[in-house]
């Protein structure tokens, strides 16, 4: 939805003649008819409202930026910095132009100028800074982590060797010397806790 | 050249350039929306296809590609004529966005209804919204995005190459910019290299009537304006992509460039397709 901007009656800081008498004597009126309700003297039903009146009209005219906006047909849009906002999603492709409500903001893209003067292409890394890139968060391994056990007896401590043919591995138990091989991307074999089969006694090597 | 598998550690780069200029109002090929709402759909289409191939585990994206979106034209957010970053809502203003934060901020979740009436309606991530306005300046997008780009090659000098992929309806009407014809722009984004080659750019015309629509040209030979000048920018189809089309049934000749002209809704969604394919690892 578009926000559109209406006919806008502006009561600032130079408030009209017209707009000042009719707020005084819609205060002296709304004194005599408080005289009459009440039985208080004229003079005090005349003073009042008009000292109320004229510390209204003197309010709206050191009060900035108030806004009466009447009804009416909408303005075309003023062309100007928008900000895209969801909206309650449609139904359809079509509707995709209804999901956005434009606000004013503005932050454009800036240039680097001179990228393009720049050597051909970005420079090389030299060995050194391809030494000193950092290793990735070790969150991010978490995802094709793989925690290795021998499937015969659970132990952790093993040993791999590159396979003669293709690239898997070979991996042998230091526990209970079980062999098995396995290839990267493979499902690791399922693993049965038998402290038993190994050689040594004690827990699992770490 | 183009070997290299894309990687979480050796990511991808794609920048989309998406002509917003007031041209992009006009129906396209008569159907009932315009261009600029057909573009908008297929690129969230096509950011939901990189989204979807770098899930690899429910709820989570992997890091496998940066993503620019660069609008030029209408600037919805600094207004005028120019060129901004088309993210819109958090992403507001952002140049290069890696994959998982694009996937965890759309715009807008969208209803859209199934073709079955049967079927339930699915919900899909909106990135990018159609707007249209003022003219084409693509020099200056390729001068904007290209700053972001080389930057980021220098950041990733052993991944695959920055793959720039202009959308536009219109001739270009910001050339000379700063002094340089847009041919002169095209070189210098394409002089922009990694170690496995120079920056692609791809050029798809859309066209809002007529036919013959053309993929990979291998010559300019009967294009008319401003298909020559759009087949001379274009990056040679690198052999990786030449693949994706031949798995696509699109017949490649050697020398074809990365030009798809006259398109329609389908052939823009088919070269999108193709130029976005690369392969990816672990």
């Amino acid at each position: 939805m578009m926000r559109w901007p209406g006919r806008v009656l502006t009561l600032g800081n130079q408030p009209s003649v017209g707009w000042s008498l009719l707020v005084v004597a819609a205060a002296v009126i709304g004194g005599l008819a408080a005289a009459e309700l009440r039985h208080v003297p004229l003079l005090v039903a005349l003073l009042v409202p008009l000292a109320v009146g004229g510390i209204t009209v003197y309010a709206l005219a050191r009060w900035p930026g108030q806004q009466l906006v009447p009804p009416g047909p909408p303005l075309p849009p003023v062309p100007g910095p928008y900000e895209l906002r969801a909206m309650s999603p449609p139904v359809s492709r079509a509707e995709t132009k209804d999901l956005v409500q434009l606000q004013p903001i503005a932050s454009p893209t800036a240039t680097d100028a001179s990228w393009w003067e720049k050597a051909d292409g970005p420079p090389a890394l030299s060995s050194q800074e391809v030494l000193v890139v950092p290793a990735p968060e070790l969150a991010s391994y978490l995802a094709s982590a793989l925690i290795a056990q021998c499937p015969n007896c659970g132990a952790f401590g093993l040993e791999a060797s590159r396979l003669q043919a293709g690239d898997g591995w070979d991996f042998r138990c230091e526990s209970c010397d079980f062999h098995w091989p396995w290839q990267p991307g493979k499902p690791w074999p399922p693993v049965g806790i038998r402290p038993g089969r190994r050689k040594q006694s004690g827990p699992p090597a770490p | 050249m183009y070997e290299r598998i894309i990687t979480r550690n050796e990511p991808g780069c794609v920048v989309f350039l998406l002509d917003r200029s007031d041209s992009m109002k006009q129906l396209w090929r008569g159907g009932p929306e315009t261009m600029a709402q057909g573009a908008a759909a297929v690129l969230n289409e096509i950011l939901l296809d990189l989204v979807l191939m770098a899930q690899k585990e429910p709820g989570r994206a992997l890091h496998y590609f940066d993503i620019g979106i660069f609008g030029y034209g209408l600037r919805p957010v600094a207004g005028g004529e120019g060129v901004e970053s088309a993210f819109g809502g958090s992403l507001q203003g952002e140049a290069l966005v890696p994959l998982p934060v694009l996937r965890d901020h759309p715009l807008a979740v969208q209803n859209v209804s199934s073709i079955d009436p049967v079927a339930p309606s699915s919900r899909v991530p909106v990135w990018v919204q159609p707007v249209h306005g003022y003219r084409t300046p693509m020099c200056q997008a390729i001068a904007v995005a290209g700053s972001h780009i080389y930057d980021w090659a220098a950041a990733h000098h052993n991944s695959f190459p920055p793959i720039v992929i202009n959308i536009t309806d219109g001739m270009v009407t910001d050339s000379p910019y700063e002094g340089a014809q847009l041919g002169e722009w095209a070189s210098r984004l394409t002089g922009i290299q990694t170690s496995d080659g120079p920056a692609l750019l791809l050029n798809i015309f859309l066209s809002p009537a007529g036919e013959n629509g053309m993929l990979f040209p291998a010559s300019d030979r009967g294009l008319p304006e401003p298909g020559p000048d759009l087949f001379r920018i274009s990056s040679p189809l690198p052999p990786p992509m030449a693949a994706n089309a031949a798995k696509a049934g699109v017949y490649v000749e050697p020398g074809a460039r990365a030009l798809g002209f006259n398109a329609d809704h389908p052939m823009l969604a088919k070269f999108l397709e193709i130029g976005t394919r690369v392969t990816v690892g672990y």
